[in-house]
């Protein structure tokens, strides 16, 4: 129970320091926008404006991700060794193993926070991207542009009560901002409900496209996988060159079939290196959505355990790279 | 990348494989490396406190952000040789003889490793024919707001262009040139003509006469088989002389409907002249690299005299892609025509936040065009992959603007910032 | 009340200066609020102080942590703005780049190049004062072997321990032959030997004209230094003199004198007795630790430490040495 409480203490402040970060903020307010632009500038793209919209959030999704995964698992472990932290943290009686893993803990909440914001706002943006409409009513392309301003408002919505909060009590405006900002989108979720897609009131209908979650869910995995490499890496190196590397797995994680999976069955060495290497494939299927497809949740469920055992795997390299670590 | 990708097994394509994709992926890999370097470099002496023992030396601020600069253009310049030697090395070591044929390796020479000055023909002028073609439209069309009526006439000018492109079996059409006066005389010429790929690539021949007014005598080329996308046709050194004109006139003498010639409408045809060797080329397009390197430099030390090093970093790449994303609309917008939304037409108002928005970015890109253009259109990587001249004059204006005017402009603001900032507040 | 309480009371207001003297620092009313981004004050780090501070003295800034010290430091060599008030540094602003040519400084935490050498530190440092090579080269010898660092001279910065981080801190603030000299807790971190070095060098140099400014929480190093002392509390000064004034107790008087056979003593004080009425105290007196400690190396140790050794300055620090 103690090592519990340890744990979760130090997996808090991991988060708490991460999301009080100027740039994590300016990461994931982009990524929200720029999800929610996408629907709003694509327009006339001859049916394909759902399709652009949603593969336009879950690749901001994922690239941000990536760079918030590096950035943050980097400079979490790294700067703490050089500023002396984790040695007066070390210094009680919390076991290196534990405070590792409380760190990936940490940083693990954050990213399934962000996922979740990214998730959301590409299921918004899906809903806001123009479709043809034959009713009554109307007959021509409908780009639900109240929807598109709510979600872009989002943010900003988020961003003003974090600045209230910061005048009256004093709290930091950044942690503020980011905490705000999932309870925004899911009131700009149900509030869209309320209205159809021309911008009238309608009874009470979400209109968006559920089978994105899974997609969403498991660019989450990838990034929670990422984020146990960086922060294995971050034993060693420093954030600068942490993120390099995190951006360079994602190319060649998303390359391997092509480059090593070929040649996996003619060499040794490239099977190995292909079976090392994690795969991010199984993990970008946001072209299983198209034409109205789905993604099982049974496929959902093998690919946590890929990234479950894998995102261990490199954490137990981790914990021993940490272990012998001098952090004095 | 040249391990990886063969090209199209040419020497030319191995060649451009090195020249695009190499130099291009190496120049992005400096940029990201100068963005890094150049947000860290105040940025991170403010943050570990360096610049407290800096600033109480007789240093100025602008004697700070120049030092920093000039230290930053320094290691520029010898990543960027190093890759210059790289990839001509590897242009060298591709070309090696026994590796492809000398004729394989001598049109290498004549159509990539080269300077070749790029002439244009003379622009048509459609904009009677256009505004014709707009009276005759019904009433509606024709009484649209200026910009709507601007984006009509461009759009009708356009498709004169591409019916004139188009040459039927017995057609003909004309190009006029203009040659510069310091072209020179006795300099090798080329025309290189671009047929607009169609969608079942026929065989086309026929003939070209360059004649050069006054005088009437000319000479002919006879095309056999031309291939689906173009190719060169040697032009005769007394045609190219200046000061004068070069007349090309194309003869479709192929028989049968599936003859027909589509030129490419701004490539249908084009004058080259060579104007020098590839290795001075070379050197002039890593010198607009650099003076490219040296802007982005400026750019990122000025960030980091004001935010901390990520931020700085943020704000750069943000301000690179939403220049470059200008940069695109801006390309873009001149051909392309804003089509009526079906919510005008009966589904109900745009809201006005929507309107305001577009409106917003509409005067966003055009007032950053302002700015990124000129930045924008000093990229040597499309000439020098494509053979073309990256003149002296294209270096010194790459200087002046990239290595002069914008730095200079994002120097002030940052040594103002420097000299503004207090540099030991508690939390620095 | 006693005199000496009534000697504090006083002691805030500012002792009327020499005639003839100008400060080498200038402060009057001067104050500095730090604000929170919707620009509301949020800290009064000093609220309103004057002070001089004159030529070829040895000026101690005390006061607990939070006081205002490192701020009035700051904001002395420019890199504060003050929110109100006036200073002068040698006639002219703090920020003025001329009185930095004569101003060195000492901070309380390394803030070198860690990848830099202490060598290379120090002609870095060297060169921004547009010293010449050959002047570079002999002030860097000599600041090397004055602040015992020529065994590591080549050895970077980032793998110095932090009493040597801080030796180096101390050779880069002297390199320019400075007037006026800012050290923010010099004698942190040394052991006393080196505590004790450093305290002869700083007397060397105030009397070969050298004006230091110093703060320190270490009161028994501010004692033996300084000439004259401020207290600060909440950002304002609440005592202020020469040391020997503040500490005097002039109600009473210590004689010192050998001890006498036994026997005697009980004479001795039946006789003060009888002159002032008072029945005396009396003790062996004693000597701190420091010096107890230092007597103790010295005696085991071969050659004189430095602890006793004179502390030689270097040629370009004494009067009439050549300046920057």
């Amino acid at each position: 129970m103690f090592r519990l409480r340890q744990f979760v203490t130090l997996a808090r402040l991991t988060a708490l320091e991460a999301i009080r970060r100027p740039l994590c903020l300016l990461l994931v307010t982009s990524c929200l926008v720029l999800t929610a632009l996408v629907p709003l500038v694509l327009l006339h793209q001859f049916g394909e404006e759902g399709k652009m919209a949603r593969d336009g959030g879950l690749a901001c999704h994922l690239v941000f991700g990536v760079f918030i995964a590096g950035y943050a698992a980097g400079s979490s472990l790294t700067r703490e060794v050089r500023v002396g932290t984790a040695s007066a943290v070390l210094s009680k009686p919390v076991g290196r193993g534990t405070f590792f893993l409380a760190k990936f803990a940490g940083l693990a909440a954050v990213l399934l926070a962000f996922s979740f914001c990214s998730t959301l706002a590409t299921l918004l943006a899906e809903r806001v991207s123009e479709r043809f409409a034959f009713t009554g009513r109307v007959a021509g392309n409908i780009t639900d542009w109240q929807t598109g301003n709510l979600l872009l408002a989002a943010p900003l919505a988020a961003m003003l009560a974090a600045a209230l909060v910061n005048y009256f009590t004093g709290r930091p405006f950044q942690s503020a901002a980011f905490a705000f900002l999932p309870p925004a989108l899911m009131m700009v979720l149900a509030v869209s409900g309320c209205f159809d897609r021309t911008g009238h009131f309608a009874p009470y209908s979400l209109q968006v496209q559920w089978r994105i979650l899974p997609a969403g869910f498991l660019i989450a995995l990838a990034l929670i996988m990422l984020s146990a490499i960086a922060l294995s890496l971050s034993t060693r190196f420093g954030t600068g060159a942490v993120t390099v590397v995190c951006a360079c797995l994602l190319v060649l994680g998303l390359m391997s079939d092509y480059l090593l999976g070929s040649r996996a069955t003619g060499s040794r060495a490239a099977s190995i290196a292909y079976a090392i290497l994690p795969n991010w494939q199984h993990f970008w299927v946001a072209d299983a959505l198209n034409a109205g497809g789905a993604i099982p949740w049974s496929y959902v469920a093998r690919a946590a355990v890929y990234s479950a055992a894998y995102a261990g795997g490199v954490l137990c390299l981790g914990v021993l790279s940490f272990l012998s670590k001098e952090v004095a | 990348m040249p391990l990886a990708v063969e090209g199209d097994g040419t020497a030319a394509g191995r060649a451009r494989v090195l020249l695009e994709y190499t130099l291009g992926m190496s120049v992005a890999v400096l940029i990201a490396g100068a963005l890094v370097f150049s947000c860290g470099a105040v940025a991170r002496e403010i943050e570990e406190r360096h610049i407290q023992l800096l600033a109480v030396k007789p240093v100025r601020a602008a004697q700070v952000w120049l030092g920093k600069w000039i230290g930053l253009l320094l290691i520029n310049a010898l990543l960027l040789a190093m890759v210059g030697v790289f990839v001509y090395g590897g242009i060298r070591w591709t070309l090696r003889s026994g590796r492809y044929s000398e004729a394989e390796r001598a049109q290498t020479g004549e159509e990539l490793l080269i300077a070749r000055r790029l002439i244009v023909p003379v622009a048509e002028d459609v904009t009677a024919e256009a505004a014709a073609r707009l009276a005759q439209l019904p009433a509606g069309a024709a009484e649209a707001d200026p910009e709507r009526r601007e984006a009509l006439l461009r759009m009708l000018g356009r498709r004169i262009l591409a019916e004139r492109a188009t040459v039927a079996p017995g057609g003909s059409k004309t190009w006029v040139f203009r040659l510069p006066a310091d072209i020179g005389t006795g300099r090798r010429a080329r025309l290189r003509f671009r047929l607009a790929p169609t969608i079942e690539p026929g065989l086309i021949s026929g003939s070209w006469r360059l004649e050069s007014p006054p005088s009437s005598e000319g000479v002919t080329v006879s095309m056999g088989d031309a291939l689906a996308n173009g190719g060169y046709i040697d032009v005769p050194d007394e045609n190219v002389s200046a000061p004068g004109t070069l007349r090309v006139v194309f003869r479709n003498g192929t028989a049968g409907q599936t003859g027909t010639a589509v030129f490419d409408i701004e490539e249908g045809l084009e004058l080259l002249v060579n104007a020098g060797g590839f290795e001075a080329n070379l050197l002039r397009s890593l010198f607009v690299l650099f003076c490219r390197l040296a802007l982005l430099s400026a750019l990122g030390l000025t960030a980091g005299c004001v935010f901390s090093s990520p931020v700085a970093g943020f704000l750069c790449v943000s301000i690179i892609v939403v220049a470059m994303m200008g940069h695109y609309v801006t390309v873009q917008s001149v051909n392309d025509i804003q089509a009526p939304h079906a919510e005008d037409a009966g589904g109900g108002e745009r809201s006005r936040l929507a309107v305001f928005l577009q409106n917003a970015g509409e005067s966003m890109v055009k007032r950053t065009a302002v700015v990124v253009e000129p930045v924008a259109n000093l990229n040597p990587l499309g000439p020098l992959a494509d053979g073309l001249l990256v003149s002296w004059a294209f270096a010194g204006r790459a200087l002046v603007l990239l290595g002069v005017v914008y730095p200079g402009v994002l120097g002030a603001a940052g040594v103002w910032a420097l000299w503004k900032r207090e540099l030991a507040l508690p939390g620095d | 009340m006693s005199e000496q309480a009534s000697r504090r009371q006083g002691a805030g207001a500012e002792e009327a200066r020499p005639e003839g003297v100008s400060p080498v620092i200038e402060v009057r009313d001067f104050a500095k609020v730090f604000r929170d981004f919707w620009r509301r004050p949020r800290v009064t780090a000093v609220d309103g102080i004057s002070m001089s501070i004159l030529p070829g003295e040895i000026f101690g800034l005390l006061g607990p942590n939070g006081s205002g010290k490192s701020t009035t430091m700051k904001t002395l060599m420019g890199l504060l703005r003050p929110t109100s008030g006036s200073i002068h540094v040698l006639g002219r602003s703090p920020r003025d780049i001329l009185s930095k040519r004569e101003i060195g400084y000492m901070p309380e935490e390394s803030y070198l190049y860690r990848h830099l050498t202490a060598r290379e530190t120090l002609d870095f440092y060297g060169r921004l004062f547009g010293l010449d090579r050959a002047t570079r080269r002999e002030r860097v010898a000599e600041l090397l072997e004055l602040t015992e660092l020529t065994q590591a001279a080549d050895r970077r910065v980032g793998e110095f321990s932090k009493g040597m981080a801080r030796r180096v801190g101390f050779a880069q603030a002297l390199i320019n032959n400075p007037r006026l000299i800012f050290l923010d807790e010099p004698t942190a971190g040394l052991d006393p030997i080196g505590c004790s070095r450093v305290k002869k060098l700083l007397i060397n140099l105030r009397d070969n004209g050298k004006t230091i400014l110093l703060s320190s929480h270490l009161l028994a190093d501010v004692e033996d230094l300084c000439d004259r002392i401020a207290v600060l509390h909440k950002g304002r000064i609440i005592a202020r003199g020469r040391v020997g004034d503040l500490l005097k107790k002039t109600d009473k008087v210590r004689v010192t004198f050998s001890a006498p056979p036994a026997g005697r003593l009980a004479e001795v004080v039946a006789s003060i007795r009888s002159s002032v009425g008072d029945c005396p105290e009396m003790d062996h007196p004693a000597i701190d630790l420091e010096r107890f400690f230092l007597d103790v190396i010295s005696g085991v140790q071969d050659e004189t430490v430095g602890a006793d050794a004179g502390v030689r300055l270097p040629l370009f620090l004494k009067y009439g040495g050549r300046s920057s």
